[in-house]
Formats: structure tokens, C-alpha cells, sequence
């Protein structure tokens, strides 16, 4: 018989940030999404950005398995005020 | 009667004579290869006599034959006139195949990995009893990708026979 073994897509972790106040760059502190297995995150916009002031402000990261043969990428929004 | 019947007296005299009784003949081929489990009919037990009478055949109709090799099917026949024509018997042989069981088993429906391969995959059934060996085996994870194979060989235990069948 024939089976079709699909990828799994990673499930990633990540909570609104804190507020935080103009000018605060961002930093580990807001961008801390993990993934639910090895990979690489990568956010936008990156760490060191400094958002100009107004509320929810959309953070994104995007991951990249490593294992690439059984996990799809993924990626994931949240919110902040700055 | 005496040509010369001046000189001849007629005469008599008997003799015996013994008439054995015919051995009829049956006429009776070895069948053509049944699979188990056919029983016996009379495709098969399709004897005739050269004169009336009965035939018993042995094993009789509606028995079924375990699997093997030339088998011995024996007729005996019984004659009618039993004055003029001997009991008789004939015997053929017959092969009984192995019957082949029916595996039911479908394409499983798409699991995601790191999903392990379970009884809701690896749930073939036969049509007779016996046991299953998958290839991977159960609790397998198999990595992401489509049209992988899954195969099950049937094993069938009996008092006489082994019987093995693979589905992939």
C-alpha cells in the first residue's frame, strides 16, 4: 500500500510584547518568538529597529527549519505599542 | 446322427462348459487440478461403466480434499446383473492446489509527520486466519514524502499446510 507522510508545520511561541516607549529599539526583550523545533527565526522589522510611536504595530518572524524534510516553514505575527 | 445308419446306432453324449462372468470396464480420467476448498462433485467423480449399475465413489461427493498432491479418488462399481458381470473398481488421482487468501487492505489516509505508524494504518485483514508482518512496523515514524510503501506479509497456519502471502 501506499502512504503519504505529510510535513508537519513547527508551532511557534510568541506573545504580544510589552509596551514599550519611543525611542526603544528592539531588542531580544520583544523579539524572544521560539520554535517548537531547531531553526532559524528571522524577524521583522530585525533587533536595533527603533518604531516611531502608535499602537499595534505589527512584529513578524519567519522561520526556517532545519529539518527541512519533515517541518514546513512557518511564521507568525504579533502586536506592539510603541 | 450317423450318415451310415445301416451300420450306426445314433448316439448322445454331454460335456461341460463354464461361462465366466465379464469384468466391466469403467471408464474414469484423473480430473483436472481443483483448488481448496472445492468439494467434490461430479465434474470429478464422472465415472461410467461399459453395463448398468452402481458406482460409490471414495471420498464421496461434497468432500473437501486438504491441499496436496495426487490424491487418490477411487470408484467401485456394482454391476446389475450380477449373474454375467464381476464387481469392479478404479482409482485416479487428483491434485488439490493451495488456495490463495484475500488480503483486504486500502491505501491509508495522509498522516503528518513525526506521526508513528499505528494499527490505524497497518490494518490489513485476510479472508482466513492467520497473522500479519508490516514493513516498517508499527510505532515507525516515517520522515515527510509522498507514495511510501507499506507492505504486509500474510502468514496462514494450518494442521497441514503453510501458506504465505505478500500485499504491498
Amino acid at each position: 500500500m501506499i502512504i503519504n507522510v505529510l510535513k508537519a508545520t513547527p508551532t511557534i511561541t510568541w506573545s504580544n510584547p510589552a509596551d514599550i516607549t519611543y525611542p526603544t529599539a528592539l531588542s531580544g526583550a520583544q523579539l524572544n518568538a521560539t520554535a517548537s523545533v531547531p531553526g532559524v527565526l528571522t524577524f521583522t522589522p530585525p533587533a536595533t529597529t527603533v518604531l516611531n510611536a502608535g499602537n499595534a504595530q505589527t512584529l513578524s518572524v519567519n522561520f526556517v527549519p532545519t529539518d527541512t524534510t519533515n517541518y514546513s516553514n512557518t511564521s507568525k505575527d504579533v502586536s506592539i505599542m510603541s | 446322427m450317423p450318415t451310415d445308419t445301416a451300420n450306426y446306432n445314433n448316439a448322445s453324449r454331454d460335456v461341460s462348459i463354464n461361462i465366466l462372468k465379464e469384468t466391466p470396464i469403467i471408464t474414469w480420467s484423473n480430473p483436472v487440478d481443483i483448488t481448496y476448498p472445492t468439494a467434490l462433485s461430479s465434474t470429478q467423480l464422472n465415472a461410467s461403466a461399459s453395463v448398468p449399475g452402481v458406482l460409490t465413489y471414495t471420498p464421496p461427493a461434497t468432500a473437501v480434499l486438504n491441499a496436496g498432491d495426487c490424491q487418490t479418488l477411487s470408484v467401485s462399481f456394482a454391476p446389475t446383473d450380477t449373474a454375467n458381470y464381476n464387481n469392479t473398481s478404479k482409482d485416479v488421482i487428483i491434485h488439490v492446489l493451495k488456495a490463495t487468501p484475500t488480503i483486504t487492505w486500502n491505501n491509508p489516509t495522509d498522516i503528518t509527520y513525526p506521526t508513528a505508524l499505528s494499527a490505524t494504518q497497518l490494518n490489513a485483514s485476510a479472508s482466513v486466519p492467520g497473522s500479519f508482518t508490516y514493513t516498517p512496523t508499527s510505532s515507525t515514524v516515517l520522515d515527510a514524502g509522498n507514495g511510501q510503501t507499506l507492505t504486509a506479509d500474510f502468514v496462514r497456519l494450518t494442521r497441514v499446510t503453510t501458506t504465505m502471502l505478500r500485499r504491498t
